[in-house]
């Protein structure tokens, strides 16, 4: 069993060169969301004071501010540390980055993405695409052999279909 | 509450929840998101059975995999793995789970106590409580989960919790109508459905997370469990004390279990005539941590219940349930609904009783359940989240909001982005906003409310004291952005991410 030592530690005690996209991230939101707020319209209210208080877009400008603010924050504190030699993010990623767990883990995300897209889109019943992505994700993993998979696949599509569909009648995507 | 079909939900629900806990990769906050969904159509009375019965299961199951496998099921689990793996290694597993089990049982007991005695109490001055308490207390929820939570900084929380308020602001406004960041979307007017970003933000991240790290299945052995009643009255006072810290941490916005039992296990380990038996198998760790995270189980439904603010990360998806059958938690809701807190304790006694008894008859088979491997079950699990997520609104919309937020949850989780505090934020938004608008509309834009009203000065000053104590926790550290991680709360953050299998933001 794997352990701890390709663990990522995410839960960091300094200020990583890692948090400079992070802050760049969360400041372009929050100044989307800045000027998104000030596109929407002030409704007429006096006095002039409450309606800049409770138009629609004074909380969403608020949040985005400080979302700015605190985007900048974290941005500057990666950039004044971008070249700390031992940065807990930056040092247990690097080697999940380089690893076969990424691969896996990018891996087993694109099945995901590509099951909800069959069924958002309507492509395929449930069934189908159940039964498709559980076979794919499972060989992907190397979980048993083909006849075990398929087979258990199968099994589980019909399983779900059978107790959520008919016996709980819940209505599948 | 004892008719058959309730019993059976409620046994079915505790056995789901301890399997879920259990298994690593499956947690408290993904089982009642997804059941959420699923009991959607069932009466309020069934749906709050199998919601509660799950998260107390849950919130055990965990000790089932640290103890047998080093591995915490749940977050607040960890402390439970540090001191039950040795026991289990010394041969001792069987008496580790009936003493977790008893603890649990025990701190179960502890937490519906404070339920039935504080609830009344807290409601009555919850009456006098009006919409600038409710924005301030909306806002606390945010920021305190933000500072305590598990993994980043507490800026880095903070932030989590503001995107998740700027993401509740999506659709249209309820003031207004006006649509806001609609981009001329029919699905976006009606706004970010809360469950499917949920179970993206909670099972899908944890889903992709497990099975990227290729684990095979454990091999567990277990044998005879029976309940270690003679230890727990030995550490009588220690379970209270246990307990109580339990309460108090489930009573405070937007904590949770993984704390509790950290706080308490800490707690333990100083008061106690043996701490160098800690972390190589004493039962006084394993009492401490197992009975504090379950007291704080009913105890978070306190502030749910009397304020609408949620005591943990799983309560805030018990909060998103309960409006969604049209119950609105908050002042009000003991005025009008008076027996509804009965009916909470009644759930909470029926799944005390039960955790009891399918703990030390069930621990064996459910540990064979361990056995499955992540390759096979968690793609599963994945299969039944689409259903949750669909299932509430029949729309496919949600499904690709489920995605969306999964994917969002693995690049927060890259960046060290606790996503608990964006979850408070996406759920207590629209109280906040609705509240704060409400407040201002009432005293013509201005701000004297919120420092004239005892209650509301209160929350400002704790506010205050939080956000500056935060700062200059940080600034003492000498570093930008920091708060304690888990493993540096429990002093064991070498053994708690090799061998403790560290995950941050479970619950």
């Amino acid at each position: 069993m794997k352990t701890g030592a390709e663990e990522p530690q995410t839960g960091a005690t300094h200020a990583s060169s890692g948090d400079l996209g992070t802050g760049i991230l969360l400041a372009l939101l929050g100044a989307s969301a800045v000027f998104g707020a000030f596109r929407m319209p002030l409704p007429d209210r006096t006095p002039p004071l409450v309606g800049y208080l409770t138009y629609p877009g004074a909380v969403p400008l608020a949040a985005g501010l400080v979302v700015f603010l605190g985007g900048v924050a974290i941005g500057l504190g990666g950039w004044r540390n971008r070249r700390r030699p031992a940065v807990p993010i930056a040092r247990a990623w690097r080697p999940v980055l380089s690893s076969v767990r990424l691969r896996r883990g990018g891996g087993v995300l694109l099945l995901i993405l590509l099951y909800v897209a069959c069924l958002a889109g309507r492509l395929l019943p449930f069934w189908a695409a159940t039964y498709l992505y559980l076979a794919l994700t499972m060989v992907w993993l190397r979980a048993g052999t083909i006849a075990g998979i398929i087979g258990i696949s199968l099994g589980v599509a019909v399983l779900l279909e059978v107790v959520f569909g008919m016996a709980l009648r819940l209505p599948l995507p | 509450m004892l008719a058959p079909k309730t019993l059976l939900y409620a046994s079915g629900a505790m056995l789901l929840g301890i399997v879920f806990g259990a298994m690593p990769g499956l947690t408290a906050a993904l089982g009642v998101a997804l059941l959420t969904g699923l009991t959607f159509s069932l009466p309020t009375e069934q749906m709050l059975v199998i919601l509660l019965c799950i998260y107390v299961g849950a919130i055990y199951g965990g000790s089932i995999s640290a103890i047998l496998t080093n591995i915490p099921g749940t977050g607040a689990a960890m402390a439970t793995a540090w001191e039950g793996h040795p026991l289990a290694q010394r041969g001792e597993a069987g008496l580790a789970i009936g003493t977790a089990a008893t603890a649990s049982f025990v701190g179960t007991l502890i937490g519906l106590g404070a339920l039935m005695i504080a609830t009344p109490l807290l409601g009555r001055v919850a009456l006098r409580i009006g919409s600038p308490e409710i924005a301030l207390l909306s806002l606390a929820g945010v920021l305190m989960v933000g500072t305590l939570g598990d993994s980043g900084g507490a800026l880095k929380g903070w932030m989590s919790g503001m995107v998740g308020l700027l993401i509740s602001t999506v659709g249209l406004d309820s003031i207004s109508a006006l649509p806001r960041f609609t981009a001329g979307s029919a699905d976006l007017a009606g706004g970010i459905p809360f469950i499917p970003a949920m179970i993206g933000l909670f099972g899908v991240v944890q889903v992709v997370d497990s099975l990227s790290r290729g684990q095979a299945a454990p091999v567990v052995s277990l044998p005879r469990v029976l309940p270690n009643l003679r230890t727990m009255v030995r550490h009588l006072a220690l379970s209270v004390r246990s307990g109580l810290i339990g309460v108090g941490i489930g009573i405070t916005p937007g904590v949770g279990e993984n704390i509790a039992s950290l706080l308490s296990y800490i707690a333990a380990k100083h008061t106690s005539r043996e701490p160098a038996a800690f972390g190589k198998g004493s039962y006084e760790g394993l009492i401490a941590a197992e009975t504090a995270n379950n007291a704080c189980v009913p105890a978070s439904v306190i502030p749910l219940i009397t304020l609408g603010i949620p005591g943990s990360p799983v309560t805030a998806i018990l909060l998103g349930a309960l409006l969604l059958h049209g119950v609105q938690p908050g002042p009000m809701l003991l005025v009008e609904n008076p027996a509804f807190l009965g009916e909470v304790i009644a759930v909470f006694a029926l799944a005390a009783v039960l955790l009891f008894g399918f703990a030390l008859l069930l621990a064996r088979p459910i540990s064979h359940v361990l056995r499955i491997p992540p390759a096979v079950l968690l793609p599963i699990v994945t299969a039944v989240c689409v259903i949750g997520a669909y299932s509430l609104n029949l729309s496919h919309f949600d499904i690709g909001v489920m995605a969306a937020f999964g994917v969002l949850g693995l690049l927060m989780r890259f960046g060290g982005i606790p996503p608990a505090p964006l979850v408070m934020g996406l759920i207590l938004g629209p109280y906040f906003e609705t509240n704060i608008r409400r407040t201002f509309m009432l005293s013509d834009g201005s701000l004297a409310p919120f420092v004239t009203r005892p209650i509301s000065l209160g929350l400002v000053l704790v506010l205050a004291a939080v956000v500056a104590f935060q700062l200059r926790f940080s600034k003492r550290r000498g570093v930008a952005i920091a708060a304690p991680s888990s493993g540096a709360i429990g002093g064991r953050p070498a053994e708690a991410r090799t061998d403790g299998r560290r995950e941050p933001d479970r619950v």
